[in-house]
């Protein structure tokens, strides 16, 4: 079935009400719209799930795993709030556990081990967190900013959304997003080790 | 290219310009909607189940009833011999040896109550915080 426009008498929705539109058509069964909420959130979840410090290589499965959940759960969504913001909560709850799981895992096999025997171990293959950005210096000096600056500037640079959309996905006062971004700012300017600078 | 040039906030402002969000795989989308696919439409997925605090602490006392009913079946079950339960008007007294512990009523039903409802806060605010539309 092909997707259909969302008009509500002929004329353009409110963005919001076209949000709950889709996501109660695919609540009722129209499943394959769902593409359309991984098309347009895919890169702000991945984004979200990285700027919190999860390793590169399991961003993507992570982001994988969040929107099945959030599908799973999507009959719950009754659109109080943007669903971005919805899918931010699901991502960072999804990132910090994960962070956990990661905390706790035990080190089966020691490095040595794994060398003698010609294989990599999951600490050679894990990039450090912060890799997800090119500029190696930048990835740095990001990787030392407190997460209340690291997620909006992430979302602000990388993801292009403004204040105001990042004051919804992330529940923060407008005021607070242009302080922490240009607090954020100011301190991976100190942060920035001019030797790493590759320009 | 030397950075001294650079004013570093305008580095760092030119830096951040210059990347891109993380980079998903071109298969990514296809990956989840194979997912999706394989589940039945969300109206028809149940929400998840999650411990009350009333069913939670059902569970405990059925446990702790297990767990005196085998004491007392065991041979060394005598163990218990020496533990004497005494229910007064308003007060519940256990003694075991030397040791004892008197608890008025009224406080052990005020310790439950507020116990079960911090559980059930706990339990709705993780919900809350896991999924909230």
């Amino acid at each position: 079935m092909t997707a259909r426009a969302i008009t509500l008498g002929g004329k353009a929705v409110d963005p919001a009400l076209e949000e709950l539109a889709l996501c109660r058509r695919i609540v009722a069964g129209e499943s394959q719209l769902f593409a359309r909420i991984v098309d347009q959130h895919g890169g702000f979840v991945a984004s979200v799930i990285a700027s919190r410090g999860v390793a590169p290589a399991d961003v993507e499965d992570l982001a994988q795993q969040v929107f099945i959940s959030a599908y799973k759960a999507l009959g719950g969504f009754r659109g109080e709030a943007k669903l971005s913001s919805w899918l931010f909560r699901i991502a960072a709850n999804a990132a910090q556990s994960h962070l956990k799981r990661q905390a706790r895992r035990p080190r089966l096999e020691s490095m040595e081990q794994a060398a003698e025997d010609g294989r990599e171990t999951a600490d050679q293959r894990a990039e450090p967190s912060g890799q997800w950005i090119g500029n190696r210096a930048l990835a740095a000096a990001m990787q030392r900013l407190p997460e209340r600056q690291r997620t909006p500037l992430a979302l602000y640079y990388f993801e292009e959304m403004s204040y105001e959309e990042i004051s919804a996905a992330m529940r923060m006062n407008l005021n607070t997003v242009r302080t922490q971004i240009r607090r954020g700012k100011q301190a991976l300017a100190k942060h920035l080790d001019p030797a790493a600078l590759d320009i | 290219m030397g950075v001294e040039n650079y004013n570093r906030e305008e580095l760092a402002e030119r830096l951040l310009r210059a990347e891109r969000g993380f980079a998903l795989s071109p298969d990514f989308r296809r990956r989840v909607m194979a997912q999706v696919a394989k589940l039945p439409p969300p109206a028809l997925i149940p929400p998840p189940r999650r411990l009350s605090p009333g069913l939670l602490c059902g569970g405990l006392a059925g446990l702790l009833a297990l767990g005196g009913g085998a004491l007392l079946l065991l041979p060394g079950g005598g163990m218990l011999d020496g533990l004497a339960l005494e229910l007064a008007a308003r007060n519940l007294s256990l003694s075991w040896g030397s040791s004892s512990v008197s608890l008025d009523l009224l406080t052990a039903a005020a310790l439950g109550a507020g116990l079960a409802l911090l559980g059930g806060f706990s339990a709705a605010a993780s919900r809350l915080r896991l999924i909230s539309g």
